[in-house]
C-alpha cells in the first residue's frame, strides 16, 4: 500500500492540477474567452496602477486648462479634452477605480451573505428556516434592484460606499437563492445521505461537503455579476448617485457630456465605450468559465 | 380549473403579504434617515411649533406601526399615499399625473421585449449555426453588454439631428377635452384621434427601443438556447417520424415548452426595463414617473419614496405573478400540482 503510494507521488501525479489543466486548455482553444481574460487582466491592471498609466493623473481633481478646452481626440489626448480641458482618457482610467470598487465592495457583501443564507435555507428545507428565509428573499426581490439600489443610496449619504451597499441591498437575494436550488438539489445525492448517516454535524455537511460543490457555479455568477454591478453603478452615477464629483466616473462623464452632444462626441462616446467594453470583458470570461465547468460537471 | 383557480388565489394572496411587507420595511428604514424630513422640507427660518404641528399632521410623531396602519387605511379606503414634503401636494396626484405616461410607455417596451425577443431567438434557433445565426449572436451580445444609456445617446446622435420620422423629446400636447386616462397614445384612441396616435407613438418609438434594447437581445439569447435545446429532445424527433407538419412542428411543439425558460426571464427583464426607464426618461426629457421617482428619492421625501417603492414593487409583482401563471399554463406538470 506504502509503496504504490510513494510510486504516485513519483510520477507527480495530482488529480486536482490535472483537471485544472484540461479545464485551462479547453478554455484557452475558445478565443472569445481568451479575449474577455485579456480584458479582464487589463481592467485589473488599470484599477491597480490607474494613477501610473494616465499620462495626465492631475486630471482627476479640481483642475482646469481653459485654453485647451474642447479638443478632439489626439496623439496627444487619446480621446480629447472635456469642457475643462481635462484629458478625457486620464479620467477614464481613473473612473476604472471606483467601478470596480463599487463591484469589490457588492460582491464581498452579497455572496457570503447570500450563500450562507442559501446554504441555511437549503439544509432546512421544509421548516420554519427555510420559510423565513425564502420570505425575506422575495421581499428585496419585489422591487427592481436598480430602484431599491437608488433608494437605499439616497435615504443615507450619497458618496460611492453607499451607491455599493444600495447595489449590495439588491444582489443579495439573488446568490441565496442560486444556492438554495444548488443545495436543494444535492440533498439528493447519495453522499450527502451517507455523511448525514454516520452521523457527521451539520455545520460539516454544509460546509466540508456541500459548499465545495456550489465553488465554480458561483465564482461563474460572480465574475458575469461584475459586468452587471459595473452597468448598475454606472446608470446610478449617469443619474447622479455614486462617486461625487470632481472624481471622475464612467456614468457621469457619459451623463455631463451628452449636453455638449453632437459636436463634442468624444466626451459621452469614449467613456460610453469603456464601459461597454469593461462588461463584454467579463461576459465573455463568464461565458467561457461557464462552458469549461459545465462540461467538467458533465 | 378548479385548481389553476385555487393557484390564482393563492398567489394573489402571497403578493398581497410581500406588499404589506415591503412597505413596513420601506417605512422603518425612512425612520432611519439621518436629519429630519419634516424639518428640512419646511425651511430653516420655521418655527418648533410648526415643524412639531406639522409632525403631528404627517404621523411622525407616532410609533412606526401606528404610522403604518394609518397610512394602510388611508390607501386602501381613500387610495391617498400620504403628502409629500417636497411638492406640498397629495402624492396620489402627482403618481395620477406622472404613472400613466410612463405607464404606457413601459407597457410599449415590455410588448416589444417580448415579441421582438422570441422572434429573434426563433430565427436564430432556426437558422442554427448559419450567418443568420451569428449575426443575431454578435448582435445580441453587444445589446446585453451595452448600457441603456448608450443606446439612447446614439439613438439621439442617430435621429436629433437627422429631422427624421422619431422625433425626440417630449409629447404632442394632447387638447385638454381629450384627456382622460393621463397616458397620452391611449387618449387618442379612446377619442379616435388617430392621427394624434400615430404621433404620439412616432414619439414613444426611440425611447421604447433604447428602453427595450438590452432586454430583446438578453430574451433573444435565452429563447435561442431553450429552442435549440428542445430540437433535439425525443418527442420532437417522435413527432417528425409520426408526420406532423413542419409549421405545425415549429409553431405547436417546439414553440410551447421553448417559452417556459423565456417567460421565467421575462420577469427579470421588466425589472431591468423599470430601472433602465429611469435613465432614458432623462435622456428624452420626458417627464414621466421616473423622473419624479428619481426627485422623490433624491429630496428623500418619506411619503413619496414608501409610494414610489410599493408602485414599483406592485407592477413588478404583478408581473412576476402573470409570468408565474403563464408558465404553468405552459406546464403541466406544474398547473397539475396545483402550482407548489
Amino acid at each position: 500500500m506504502a509503496k504504490t503510494h510513494s510510486t504516485l507521488e513519483a510520477q507527480q501525479y495530482h488529480p486536482k492540477l490535472e483537471m485544472l489543466k484540461r479545464s485551462w486548455y479547453k478554455f484557452s482553444k475558445n478565443p472569445m474567452s481568451m479575449i474577455g481574460l485579456i480584458i479582464v487582466v487589463l481592467v485589473f491592471c488599470v484599477t491597480a496602477f490607474c494613477n501610473v498609466i494616465a499620462p495626465f493623473a492631475e486630471d482627476a481633481g479640481i483642475i482646469t486648462h481653459m485654453s485647451e478646452a474642447f479638443q478632439g481626440p489626439s496623439l496627444k489626448h487619446l480621446c480629447g479634452t472635456d469642457d475643462y480641458g481635462r484629458d478625457v482618457f486620464s479620467r477614464m482610467l481613473i473612473g476604472f477605480r471606483p467601478s470596480m470598487g463599487i463591484a469589490a465592495i457588492v460582491l464581498l457583501i452579497s455572496v457570503p451573505l447570500g450563500v450562507f443564507l442559501g446554504l441555511l435555507a437549503g439544509y432546512y428545507q421544509g421548516t420554519l428556516v427555510d420559510t423565513v428565509i425564502t420570505r425575506i428573499t422575495e421581499l428585496f426581490m419585489s422591487v427592481p434592484p436598480l430602484i431599491l439600489a437608488m433608494v437605499v443610496c439616497c435615504m443615507f449619504t450619497n458618496n460611492y460606499v453607499f451607491c455599493a451597499l444600495g447595489i449590495a441591498v439588491a444582489w443579495w437575494p439573488w446568490y441565496t437563492r442560486i444556492t438554495y436550488n444548488l443545495v436543494v438539489s444535492l440533498t439528493n445525492e447519495l453522499y450527502i445521505t451517507y455523511t448525514e448517516l454516520s452521523g457527521i454535524g451539520m455545520l460539516r455537511i454544509i460546509f466540508s461537503e456541500m459548499l465545495p460543490n456550489l465553488v465554480s457555479s458561483i465564482i461563474t455568477k460572480m465574475t458575469l455579476d461584475t459586468g452587471s454591478i459595473i452597468l448598475t453603478a454606472s446608470s446610478m452615477s449617469y443619474v447622479g448617485l455614486g462617486v461625487q464629483p470632481p472624481t471622475p466616473s464612467l456614468g457621469s462623464m457619459v451623463s455631463d457630456g451628452v449636453s455638449y452632444l453632437p459636436e463634442y462626441w468624444w466626451l459621452s462616446v469614449m467613456p460610453a465605450v469603456a464601459v461597454i467594453v469593461i462588461v463584454m470583458g467579463f461576459n465573455l470570461l463568464g461565458d467561457g468559465l461557464t462552458d469549461v465547468l459545465s462540461v467538467e460537471e458533465k | 380549473m378548479k385548481k389553476s383557480g385555487n393557484m390564482i388565489l393563492k398567489k394573489i394572496l402571497h403578493m398581497v403579504f410581500i406588499l404589506l411587507l415591503l412597505s413596513l420595511i420601506v417605512f422603518s428604514f425612512i425612520r432611519l434617515i439621518p436629519g429630519d424630513p419634516v424639518k428640512s422640507s419646511l425651511g430653516p427660518l420655521a418655527s418648533e411649533d410648526t415643524i412639531a404641528q406639522y409632525r403631528h399632521q404627517l404621523y411622525f410623531d407616532r410609533p412606526l406601526l401606528v404610522q403604518w396602519f394609518h397610512w394602510l387605511t388611508g390607501v386602501v379606503t381613500r387610495g391617498d399615499f400620504g403628502t409629500s414634503l417636497y411638492t406640498h401636494r397629495a402624492v396620489s396626484l402627482d403618481i395620477a399625473q406622472y404613472l400613466p405616461k410612463s405607464l404606457e410607455l413601459c407597457a410599449l417596451a415590455a410588448l416589444l421585449i417580448l415579441v421582438l425577443g422570441v422572434f429573434f431567438g426563433t430565427l436564430a434557433a432556426l437558422f442554427k449555426n448559419t450567418w443568420v445565426d451569428n449575426l443575431i449572436r454578435f448582435i445580441t451580445y453587444l445589446g446585453v453588454v451595452t448600457p441603456a444609456y448608450a443606446f439612447g445617446i446614439v439613438f439621439l446622435l442617430i435621429f436629433a439631428y437627422g429631422k427624421g420620422a422619431f422625433p425626440i423629446g417630449g409629447f404632442p400636447t394632447i387638447p385638454a377635452e381629450f384627456v382622460r386616462t393621463g397616458a397620452p397614445a391611449l387618449d387618442c384612441l379612446l377619442s379616435g384621434q388617430f392621427a394624434l396616435f400615430v404621433k404620439c407613438m412616432q414619439s414613444y418609438f426611440l425611447p421604447c427601443i433604447s428602453v427595450a434594447i438590452g432586454s430583446i437581445a438578453y430574451q433573444a439569447r435565452i429563447h435561442r438556447s431553450s429552442m435549440v435545446e428542445n430540437v433535439n429532445a425525443d418527442y420532437i424527433a417522435f413527432a417528425e417520424v409520426a408526420g406532423v407538419s413542419k409549421g405545425k412542428l415549429i409553431c405547436k411543439h417546439l414553440m410551447k415548452p421553448s417559452f417556459i425558460p423565456t417567460l421565467t426571464v421575462y420577469g427579470l427583464q421588466v425589472a431591468s426595463l423599470l430601472g433602465n426607464a429611469f435613465i432614458i426618461e432623462n435622456i428624452f426629457r420626458i417627464n414621466g414617473f421616473s423622473q419624479y421617482a428619481l426627485n422623490v428619492i433624491l429630496n428623500k421625501d418619506p411619503y413619496g419614496i414608501i409610494a414610489v417603492t410599493i408602485i414599483f414593487g406592485i407592477i413588478f409583482s404583478v408581473v412576476n405573478m402573470l409570468v408565474d401563471i403563464g408558465v404553468a399554463m405552459l406546464d403541466p406538470r406544474i398547473r397539475l400540482r396545483g402550482g407548489q
